[in-house]
């Protein structure tokens, strides 16, 4: 996947999560204001690795808190 | 002579051997000298971070700010300072039927596994005194709640080591067993509701007259019952643990402590639980976060910086504890006689400082207090094999397998016994 497919994979993700609509996920929000809570980002992170088949790090949640981040980090990673 | 046991402290200095990531964005920064400490547990710049949050959920123990005074004003007053002795009754009533259980394991000569033993009167003083409820001695419920604390502490372990990989299966296990802590907690509530103890001021009736009043709601209190749990048993059965493996292998200390318990006096048996705590603190690091911008502890901190403190390194601080890693309990004690202070107001932190000092720290101490000279003053623990003990962290330091020991009673053709 590349960045955009990721963010929208996020997006949907926790859009699911939030019992939310994948358009109102703001992707430059931090996780923390998106109301979604360490354990439940941490699951979505597992998700995600299990389908990128990659490892991720747990210090993402601090160097890249917001989906663009976390999705531009990643693309960059597996390109 | 080093009584520690060299793994747990190869794996801190592993973790905590300087800063763990000491570039920005969200630095996270060493502090283990005490006024670093001092500074940052008092200082209203750094607040808890979230990561005992995902252990038990958001409650008094994870929170900062206002749900913090909320839930602090409401727990805080069944755990009183000034009368620690509020928690003996239960104590007291735990006793006898842990008293029998070691007289059958002992006439026996059956091996048993020490956490577990010691895991169940902590567990029957627990519901007792903090949730208000009575249970069986065979009753083994506060087993229970070990998926989840083990659980926890394997993520919390992910997340504070350098290059931790995020382990779906395992969020997914925090997740299911919190879920199933949960229906354990339900049968606390249930109990709690029809068979309460009389006169009990215990800190979970606190939690269901504040429902009563709107302060709290039931998932507000499901998070509170989880994190007492966390707060509570497993910190308390391993320092036992720790204390009864570093005096099998100290017997002159155990041989004075039985000694001065015959003559009803617990001076160094107070001693040797401090100096467990030293060596083994079950909350052997914690951290904060920087609020604001801020200069403190020799940083220059910016927002989101987060600041390690690691308890175990403050006491194994050669200068502040001379020959650190020596089982030592004659530190805590005065040569003129009575307690000795710690060499530094903050050079001692077992039970943390600051908004979230340990609630339960007197009930703590004086369960372990009862405990420790039940044993010690009527039975010998005989370990299986001492040096098979590996310690491993988690939320707190505790035995990675279980620990097999003998029980002996104490009579005074054993007593006069030389030491092994």
């Amino acid at each position: 996947m590349n960045q955009t497919d990721i963010v929208e994979w996020l997006r949907d993700r926790i859009a699911k999560d939030l019992e939310s609509d994948a358009g109102t996920v703001d992707p430059d929000a931090t996780f923390d204001r998106l109301g979604l809570d360490s354990l439940a980002l941490l699951a979505v992170l597992g998700d995600l690795a299990g389908e990128l088949d990659i490892e991720i790090e747990t210090s993402v949640l601090f160097d890249h808190p917001t989906i663009t981040a976390l999705a531009l980090h990643l693309a960059d990673r597996s390109a | 002579m080093s009584d520690s046991n060299d793994t747990v402290i190869e794996r801190v200095l592993e973790l905590q051997g300087s800063d763990p990531r000491p570039h920005g964005p969200s630095r996270r920064l060493l502090v283990s000298d005490p006024e670093g400490f001092g500074a940052i547990l008092h200082s209203t710049a750094f607040e808890r971070t979230d990561f005992v949050g995902l252990l038990a959920g958001p409650g008094l123990l994870a929170s900062d700010g206002d749900r913090w005074r909320a839930r602090r004003r409401i727990v805080q007053p069944a755990f009183p300072p000034r009368r620690p002795e509020a928690h003996l009754e239960h104590i007291e009533w735990a006793m006898p039927a842990f008293i029998e259980r070691l007289e059958d394991l002992a006439r026996d000569r059956r091996p048993t596994c020490l956490l577990e033993e010691v895991t169940r009167i902590v567990g029957r003083i627990i519901y007792r005194s903090v949730f208000g409820i009575e249970i069986d001695p065979d009753d083994h419920r506060i087993a229970r709640f070990e998926p989840m604390l083990h659980a926890a502490g394997e993520l919390m372990l992910s997340l504070v080591s350098p290059g931790g990989r995020v382990d779906g299966p395992l969020v997914d296990r925090v997740r299911r067993t919190r879920i199933a802590a949960d229906e354990e907690i339900d049968w606390i509530l249930e109990r709690r509701r029809t068979r309460p103890v009389a006169g009990v001021d215990d800190a979970l009736g606190r939690l269901l007259a504040a429902r009563e009043e709107g302060l709290i709601d039931d998932e507000g209190i499901r998070d509170e019952v989880r994190a007492l749990v966390l707060a509570s048993t497993e910190t308390s059965s391993n320092s036992l643990v720790w204390c009864l493996r570093l005096l099998a292998g100290r017997p002159e200390i155990r041989a004075t402590i039985e000694q001065e318990l015959d003559a009803d006096d617990e001076t160094r048996l107070e001693a040797a639980i401090l100096e467990t705590l030293r060596l083994y603190p079950p909350v052997w690091s914690n951290e904060r976060q920087a609020t604001v911008a801020i200069e403190l502890a020799n940083h220059q901190w910016a927002i989101g910086d987060r600041a390690v403190l690691s308890v175990y390194r403050l006491h194994r601080d050669p200068a502040l504890w001379p020959d650190p890693d020596r089982f030592d309990p004659d530190r805590f004690i005065d040569p003129e006689g009575g307690p000795r202070r710690p060499p530094h107001r903050f050079a001692y932190l077992p039970f943390g400082a600051g908004r979230h000092l340990c609630v339960g720290r007197h009930l703590a101490l004086l369960e372990m207090n009862r405990i420790l000279s039940t044993i010690l003053g009527r039975f010998r623990i005989e370990f299986e094999d001492p040096d098979a003990i590996e310690p491993m962290l988690g939320v707190v330091i505790r035995a990675a397998t279980p620990i097999t020991v003998r029980v002996a009673g104490r009579d005074p053709l054993q007593a006069s016994e030389p030491p092994a």
